[in-house]
């Protein structure tokens, strides 16, 4: 599910595994954000989350969320449909990494 | 060489600190979320390179670049390419655009050139015993870490010095003078014989390390 190419797989096995735990707590947070932002038609906000998460999930390698994240930049993306999108997305890639 | 990253993102500040870590001859002197804390940090800790992330919410890279006190090197790391032209304004050596991959991030740093204060120095004072011994500086063959000292080699003689592999590079002229690991400063006379990963001076065999070999092979003169 990640891409084998991602930074994430230059660094050592026992650091990786700490970096997963620390992205999936931080992914969480700031999907309850993009969430709360969509819902509240907040866009900077989105905007704002939606940058970071794809930063984060670029590092991973989490291909799927990086395109969702890149999109849920743009203003005219930001919807309830995308949020359903990207909350699936992570749900499939938390089970991959269980 | 001493560096300091700040991004907000956690996942990416954890993989440049993970790079650093595996880097021979860098040291992290601090890793922060927050470019605020960053500034206080660096109010008494100097460093020589900056890993900076631009979108931040506390405040951004440029205006925290802009708040830097001394002169640091910047290397800008960010999410977007739209900001590198501002980047390069700010006297950025470098704009990694995330990910980051591990080579690119070395050919970054390979940019960083540190400060040559030798000035016009033919000669320097090393204390032996308890005496102060004058040397020629282009008599110097090489000069190891050794913990908190150096050894200062010299004709097959050894000057131990209390003080920091920093300080005798910047002391060292850097045309003579060329770093080529994290434990060795080697004059270029002093060269017999370049392999892959070691160079011969006079009679010792000492290792090249991967961050330094590009910047030594490139000041070789070779056919």
């Amino acid at each position: 599910m990640l891409d084998p190419n991602a930074p994430i797989f230059e660094v050592s096995e026992e650091i990786r595994n700490s970096i997963i735990e620390v992205y999936l707590r931080d992914a969480s947070q700031s999907i309850g954000e993009i969430e709360f932002g969509t819902i509240q038609k907040n866009h900077e906000a989105v905007r704002k989350a939606s940058h970071k998460l794809k930063g984060a999930s670029a590092t991973m390698g989490a291909t799927e969320m990086t395109d969702i994240c890149r999109n849920m930049e743009n203003p005219l993306m930001q919807n309830l449909e995308m949020l359903k999108k990207l909350k699936t997305a992570f749900e499939t890639l938390k089970k991959s990494l269980a | 060489m001493h560096c300091l990253i700040v991004d907000d993102d956690n996942t990416s500040r954890k993989v440049i600190e993970s790079f650093v870590e595996q880097t021979d001859d860098l040291d992290l002197a601090g890793s922060f979320e927050n470019p605020q804390e960053a500034l206080q940090f660096l109010k008494k800790n100097p460093v020589d390179v900056i890993l900076v992330d631009i979108e931040m919410p506390e405040m951004n890279g440029f205006d925290m670049v802009d708040s830097l006190q001394g002169n640091p090197s910047v290397i800008f790391i960010t999410g977007k390419e739209k900001y590198a032209v501002e980047a390069f304004d700010k006297n950025a050596i470098d704009y990694l655009v995330k990910p980051v991959k591990y080579d690119r991030f070395i050919n970054a740093l390979e940019k960083v050139q540190l400060p040559d204060a030798v000035g016009d120095a033919k000669f320097i004072f090393v204390k032996s015993g308890s005496v102060l011994v004058k040397l020629d500086i282009y008599d110097i063959d090489y000069v190891e870490s050794i913990g908190d000292y150096i050894g200062v080699h010299v004709g097959g003689k050894r000057y131990v010095v209390h003080t920091t592999m920093k300080e005798a590079e910047q002391k060292l002229p850097n045309d003579q003078f060329c770093r080529i690991h994290r434990s060795f400063i080697i004059n270029f006379g002093r060269i017999n014989q370049i392999e892959e990963n070691t160079v011969s001076v006079v009679e010792k065999v000492l290792p090249i390390s991967r961050t330094y070999r590009k910047n030594l092979m490139k000041r070789m003169n070779t056919f």
